[in-house]
C-alpha cells in the first residue's frame, strides 16, 4: 500500500513539474519572472542585460582593448561592486555563449 | 483634558495652587482633581486616538471597494483596543456634569484631531462650546499662561485637515491593500497581509527603484593620480586636475610625463568662507542628526523626544518650524542649561558674546516653534539614549546662537609640462559656533606650508591607481525620511511611523535598507497596474490640498470627494485583474515561503534541499527532504516542538550542518546542531531511535 501511494506521489510530483515548465516558456530564463514585453527577460534582468552590454564598450575603451567577453565576465563576478542581478544574469549569459538576443 | 496620562498629571501639577492634585479613578480610568475657591476641575487625558474611521456599513474583511465610512469609537473597530472603551465611558460620565471643557491636547494636526473627536462624540457635542490651550512646552509658566488665555473656541480648520487626513489614508489603504491581499488569497487560499498606502506605496517604490540600481550596478574602471610634491623639503599630497581619468593609457603617460620632474606653482588662491550656525532643529533635522551620530531609528528618536517632552526638557518635538520667538526667553533657558556642569564653559561663551538671536531656518509651523530646550533641568536619572538625544537638542539650540565660524580654503596650483596639479589646504580660523556643537561638527584641518608664485617644487612620487565606479548606497531609515520629506510626501508625525511599517510587513530588512521580492513584486504589480498609486504626485497634491484646508481655502469634503474620484478606476482594473494580480503574488509569496523555510545543507542522501516542514497529521515540525516526493529520499531530522526557531547561517564546527536557534519565552536562547543532536540520540537512546523512523516513514 505505502509503495503504491509512494509512486503515485512521485507520478504527480512529475506531472505537477511538467505543466510548471509549459508555464515557465513565457518567463524570464533567468528568474522566473513575467518577461515584459517583446524582450526575452523580465524587467529587471532586461535592464541588467542592457548594462552589462553599455558598460562592456566602457571596459574595452578603459584598457584600449576589445576584451574577451569570458574575461569581462569574469572580471564582474569577481568585483563586489557588481549587483546580483548582474551577477545571475552572467551566468545565465555564460551558458548561452551567443549573447543576448 | 490632554492628549496622554503623563501630560494630565503634568497639567494637573501647573495648575494646581498649592497642593498636589488629587488622583481620582472613574471607572479605573484616573482623572486629577484641582480645587480653588468653590471651583472644580477635572484634568483627564484620551490614550492618543479614541477614535477611528470604519466602513459604514461592514460586509467582512474581504470586501472591496468601499466607499462609505464613519468615525468609531477604536474598541469597536481594531482588536486589543478594550482599554478605550472604558476611557471613552469615564469621560463620558464625568462630562455630564462639567459645565466648562477645555482641550489641552497638543496643538498639532493629530492632538487637534483626538480632542474633536472626544469632545464631540464622548462629550455629547462639547466640541462647539470648548476652548482650547495652546503651548509648546509642559513647564509651568507656559501651561498656566495657556490655561488663565485660552483660545475661545477648537481651531476648527486643524481638526477637519486632521479628519480629511485619516479619511484620505484610509481610503487608499482600505482598497488598495484589500485589492492585493484578496487577489493572493482567492488564488493561493492562504491568508498573508498584504498592504500599501497612500505614502507607503511611493515610498516603497523609492527603496525598491534604489535596490534595482544596486542589483543591476554594473562597475566601470577609472584611474586617480595620487601625487606628492616637495615643496621646500615638505612633502605634501596633491590631486591631478582630472579627478577621474577614464583611460588606462591616459593615466599612465601623466605618470611618465611627470615622474621626478619639477613644475612651479602659477597660480595661488586663498579664499575665506563664512559658516553660518545650524538652525535650530526641526523633527525631520532632529531625526536625521540622531540616525547620523548615534543610529537612532526615526521612530525611536522621536519616541525619546516625546519622553523628553513630558519630562518636561524639551518643548513640543512634532514640529516642523525652523524659528525660535523671542518670547520662550533665549537668556532665561541659557542661563539655565549653564547650571549643567557640561554646558557651562559654553553658556559663559554665549552670554558674554552680547546679544542673542539665534539663526532661524526657513521652515515655519503656525502652531509651534523649532524644538528648544526648555532650561528646566532632568530632574530623573536619564537613560543613556534619552542623554544623548537631550545633549545634541540643547548643543544645537545653544549653537544657534554662536558666532559665525569662517574657514579658509587655499589652492595652489602647480604646472608640470602640459600638465596641472592642485595643492588644497584648509584650515578653521575662527571657531565659532563650531566649538559648542564640537561632537557633531567636524572640521579637519589641511594645513599647507607657505607657498609664492613662481616657486618650484619637485614631484617627489606619483603613481595611477585604479578605482571602480560605486553602486548608489542603500537607503537608511534617516536618508529614506530626508527622502520622504525632500518629495514632500507624508507629514513630520507619520514619515517614521510609514518607515516602520514597511519593515513590519515584510517589504525591507537592515538598516542598510534592502527590499525583499515581495516588496519588489509588489511594486511591478502596482506600477503595471495603477502607476498612479506609486507615484508621488498626486501624493503631494493631495498634500497641498491638505495645507489648504488647514489654512481655511479647501473643504474637506471637496478633498476627499476627489479622492474618491481618484480612487474609483483604480480599484475597478485591480478587481477586473485580481486573477492575474493574484497568481503573480502568490508566485513570489511561495517562493519567499519556501525560501524562509530552507537550510542551507543540502540533503546528505540525495543532495535536494532541505525544508522545515510540519506534519499535517501529527502538527509536528521536523527538517524534511525535498527529494521525497522526486526520488523517494526520506531523509528527516527531528526538531524541537516548542519555541521560536531562527536558521542560523552558522555551521556546526563538528558536522557542518545548519545551526538552528530555539528561542522560548524566559529562557536562554539554545543553539543546536539537529544532525549531531539526532547521532547522538540515536546512540544513547534506542526507544527515540524508533520514533525517528516513525517520521522518515511518513
Amino acid at each position: 500500500m505505502a509503495v503504491i501511494a509512494k509512486s503515485v506521489a512521485q507520478t504527480l510530483w512529475h506531472c505537477a513539474r511538467a505543466l510548471t515548465v509549459t508555464k515557465l516558456v513565457d518567463a524570464c530564463p533567468i528568474c522566473r519572472r513575467p518577461k515584459v514585453g517583446q524582450s526575452e527577460f523580465c524587467s529587471l534582468h532586461f535592464r541588467t542585460i542592457k548594462n552589462i552590454e553599455e558598460q562592456y564598450t566602457k571596459w574595452c575603451k578603459a584598457f584600449d582593448r576589445d576584451i574577451d567577453r569570458l574575461e569581462y565576465y569574469a572580471n564582474l563576478l569577481r568585483l563586489e561592486e557588481t549587483g546580483n542581478a548582474v551577477r545571475a544574469a552572467i551566468t545565465y549569459l555564460k551558458g548561452n555563449r551567443d549573447g543576448p538576443t | 483634558m490632554t492628549e496622554k496620562p503623563d501630560a494630565a498629571l503634568h497639567v494637573a501639577e501647573a495648575l494646581s495652587e498649592n497642593k498636589a492634585p488629587a488622583k481620582i479613578l472613574v471607572e479605573g480610568v484616573p482623572f486629577f482633581e484641582i480645587r480653588a475657591d468653590t471651583r472644580r476641575t477635572l484634568v483627564c487625558s484620551a490614550l492618543g486616538h479614541l477614535y477611528a474611521v470604519a466602513a459604514k456599513e461592514s460586509h467582512g474583511q474581504s470586501e472591496y471597494p468601499v466607499w462609505n465610512f464613519v468615525w468609531k469609537p477604536k474598541h469597536l473597530v481594531q482588536r486589543g483596543e478594550d482599554r478605550q472603551k472604558k476611557w471613552i465611558q469615564a469621560i463620558a460620565k464625568v462630562s455630564q456634569q462639567a459645565d466648562r471643557f477645555i482641550d489641552a491636547c497638543d496643538f498639532d494636526l493629530e492632538g487637534s484631531l483626538i480632542g474633536y473627536m472626544v469632545l464631540k462624540y464622548a462629550c455629547h457635542g462639547a466640541d462647539q462650546k470648548a476652548q482650547r490651550m495652546k503651548f509648546s512646552t509642559l513647564t509651568k509658566a507656559e501651561l498656566r499662561e495657556a490655561y488663565a488665555n485660552p483660545l475661545p473656541h477648537l481651531n476648527f480648520p486643524l481638526v477637519f485637515a486632521g479628519m480629511c487626513r485619516h479619511e484620505v489614508d484610509w481610503l487608499f489603504g482600505i482598497n488598495l491593500s484589500r485589492a492585493l491581499t484578496q487577489s493572493a488569497l482567492k488564488v493561493s487560499k492562504r491568508y498573508a497581509t498584504l498592504s500599501t498606502g497612500r505614502v507607503q506605496g511611493p515610498t516603497l517604490r523609492f527603496v525598491v527603484e534604489r535596490q534595482h540600481e544596486i542589483e543591476t550596478f554594473v562597475p566601470t574602471p577609472y584611474w586617480v593620480l595620487k601625487v606628492k610634491l616637495d615643496v621646500d623639503g615638505c612633502i605634501v599630497a596633491a590631486s591631478y586636475e582630472n579627478d577621474r581619468i577614464d583611460k588606462r593609457t591616459d593615466a599612465e603617460e601623466v605618470v611618465q610625463t611627470c615622474a621626478g620632474k619639477s613644475g612651479v606653482i602659477n597660480a595661488l588662491d586663498s579664499t575665506n568662507y563664512d559658516l553660518p550656525p545650524p538652525t535650530p532643529f526641526d523633527l525631520t533635522s532632529l531625526q536625521n542628526e540622531a540616525f547620523r551620530h548615534f543610529r537612532l531609528s526615526p521612530r525611536i528618536s522621536l519616541a525619546i523626544a516625546e519622553r523628553l517632552y513630558l519630562d518636561q526638557l524639551i518643548s513640543y518635538p512634532r514640529t516642523s518650524s525652523q524659528k525660535l520667538p523671542p518670547s520662550i526667553g533665549y537668556e532665561r533657558i541659557i542661563r539655565n542649561l549653564g547650571r549643567l556642569d557640561s554646558y557651562q564653559a559654553d553658556v559663559t561663551n554665549l552670554l558674554g558674546q552680547g546679544r542673542l538671536v539665534p539663526n532661524e531656518g526657513k521652515k515655519s509651523d503656525p502652531a509651534h516653534p523649532a524644538v528648544y530646550p526648555t532650561g528646566t533641568l532632568p530632574k530623573r536619572h536619564l537613560e543613556s539614549r534619552e542623554r544623548k538625544l537631550y545633549d545634541l537638542v540643547v548643543r544645537r539650540f545653544l549653537a544657534s546662537f554662536g558666532l559665525t565660524a569662517v574657514k579658509q580654503t587655499s589652492k595652489a596650483a602647480v604646472k608640470v609640462g602640459n600638465h596641472h596639479f592642485l595643492l588644497r589646504g584648509s584650515l578653521l580660523i575662527k571657531k565659532g559656533w563650531t566649538g559648542i556643537y564640537r561632537p557633531y561638527a567636524k572640521f579637519e584641518d589641511v594645513v599647507l606650508p607657505p607657498l609664492r608664485v613662481g616657486q618650484s617644487v619637485l614631484i617627489h612620487e606619483i603613481k595611477s591607481e585604479q578605482r571602480l565606479t560605486q553602486p548608489p548606497p542603500h537607503y537608511n531609515p534617516g536618508s529614506l525620511l530626508r527622502k520622504m520629506e525632500d518629495a514632500e510626501i507624508g507629514t513630520k508625525a507619520t514619515r517614521a511611523e510609514i518607515i516602520e511599517t514597511l519593515y513590519k510587513r515584510g517589504y525591507v530588512t537592515g538598516q542598510k535598507i534592502n527590499s525583499t521580492p515581495l516588496a519588489s513584486r509588489i511594486i511591478e504589480i502596482l506600477t503595471k497596474h495603477c502607476p498612479k498609486i506609486v507615484d508621488v504626485t498626486f501624493t503631494r497634491e493631495l498634500e497641498a490640498k491638505m495645507e489648504k484646508i488647514e489654512r481655511g481655502s479647501e473643504t474637506r469634503e471637496d478633498v476627499v470627494l476627489q479622492t474618491v474620484n481618484y480612487l474609483k478606476p483604480i480599484i475597478e482594473s485591480l478587481k477586473a485583474n485580481e486573477r492575474e494580480i493574484g497568481q503573480e503574488l502568490t508566485a513570489i509569496l511561495v517562493e519567499m515561503r519556501e525560501e524562509s523555510t530552507s537550510l542551507i545543507t543540502p540533503c546528505p542522501q540525495c543532495g535536494s534541499r532541505l525544508r522545515i516542514a510540519k506534519n499535517p497529521r501529527t502538527h509536528k515540525r521536523f527538517i524534511g527532504c525535498t527529494g521525497k516526493w522526486r526520488s523517494g529520499c526520506s531523509y528527516s531530522l527531528p526538531l524541537p516542538q516548542l519555541g521560536t526557531l531562527t536558521r542560523l547561517t552558522k555551521t556546526c564546527p563538528a558536522c557542518g550542518f545548519q545551526l538552528i536557534q530555539v528561542r522560548l519565552r524566559g529562557r536562554r536562547p539554545l543553539v543546536s546542531c539537529c544532525r549531531c543532536y539526532t547521532k547522538k540520540a540515536l546512540s544513547q537512546f534506542p526507544s527515540l531511535k524508533a520514533s525517528v523512523r516513525k517520521v522518515e516513514v511518513m
